[in-house]
């Protein structure tokens, strides 16, 4: 698996900071928060 | 990313993020936020008695344990189970240029709305919020904007890589219902190959206004047969202004099951779909015959 750094914001708006900085940085992004890998 | 469907640069743990979590009523709707566990959903007192359809939903959902922690957000917004997308085919998904389950194994695929790609759409509670007429509250870089239910599902014709309109900076904050009339009834029925654990091979959520036993408005909304929440106006409208029968649930099946393409493996979705529409709108109107 590809290395990757974690992102642990305070609110929403962080969060997206983060995505949009990532993004900046030329680093795809992805958010986690449960059930990104369930059954239905 | 376990099964490398993304391998992102970085990771946004939104689990931090503090009051996403909450349902909170006032007199016009319902908000609940993303980040409420799936058995959180199905045990909360408000949506279990005016948004049964919902909690029925999120109750089938994979196991106790999955409930416990998978997010309502994350459910709608799951990536489809389609093993040839999952073990990594160069598909529509994957980047290339092709759908394998045209050709291949298409048991569980889409009998509505595929092509060029034939995944069908894999959450429960998707088909229960866009039949209980929901708004999506989306947050990004511009702030926020809203959508409904209904238009938030992408079909492949329009774009065969992704399944929503969500941005990649775009997260699905909360979830709007309108408040629920008092004669409003609402119901899931779920389709599974085995009794836990897996998604749905049809599933329906149905919400009715009934006046006795006549229907007055009806929102009937498939899963596990195309790649979008498939929501049946056909079926609506024959039941709207009518008095709920089992020869109408019968048609009202029949109907539901019009324009259908199954491919080479997949055509016993069909009967299924037109005897569990019929089954669930009978049940739901308590028209026994």
């Amino acid at each position: 698996m590809r290395t990757f750094t974690s992102s642990v914001p305070k609110d929403l708006k962080g969060a997206i900071a983060a995505a949009v900085q990532a993004r900046a940085n030329g680093q795809s992004t992805a958010f986690a928060g449960g059930g990104s890998d369930i059954l239905g | 990313m376990k099964d490398r469907v993304v391998s992102p640069g970085v990771l946004v743990y939104l689990k931090s993020v503090k009051g996403l979590d909450a349902v909170t009523s006032d007199a016009k709707q319902t908000t609940i936020g993303g980040l409420i566990t799936l058995d959180a959903l199905a045990h909360h007192e408000t949506i279990r008695t005016k948004f049964a359809v919902l909690a029925m939903a999120a109750e089938t959902v994979a196991t106790p344990q999955i409930r416990n922690v998978a997010t309502l957000a994350g459910n709608v917004c799951q990536r489809p189970w389609c093993w040839y997308y999952r073990n990594g085919f160069p598909c529509l998904k994957n980047g290339g240029n092709r759908c394998f389950s045209i050709d291949g194994e298409n048991q569980f695929h889409a009998i509505f709305g595929g092509g060029p790609s034939y995944i069908v759409h894999p959450s429960d509670t998707a088909p229960a919020l866009v039949a209980l007429d929901a708004t999506f509250r989306i947050s990004g870089p511009a702030g926020e904007r809203t959508i409904s239910a209904s238009e938030f599902f992408v079909l492949p014709k329009d774009d065969a890589k992704r399944e929503n309109v969500l941005k990649d900076d775009e997260v699905l904050s909360a979830v709007v219902l309108p408040n629920a009339s008092a004669n409003m009834k609402s119901t899931y029925y779920k389709v599974m190959d085995r009794e836990a654990w897996t998604h749905a091979i049809v599933s329906a959520a149905v919400v009715m206004s009934m006046d006795g036993q006549v229907c007055r408005d009806a929102r009937v909304v498939l899963g596990g047969v195309a790649p979008i929440p498939w929501r049946v106006p056909d079926v609506e409208k024959m039941l709207k202004g009518q008095r709920i029968t089992p020869e109408l649930a019968t048609k009202a099946g029949a109907a539901a099951v019009q324009g259908a393409r199954p491919l080479g493996k997949n055509a016993y979705k069909v009967p299924m779909t037109e005897a569990m529409v019929a089954r669930t709108i009978q049940s739901l109107a308590g028209a026994n015959g």
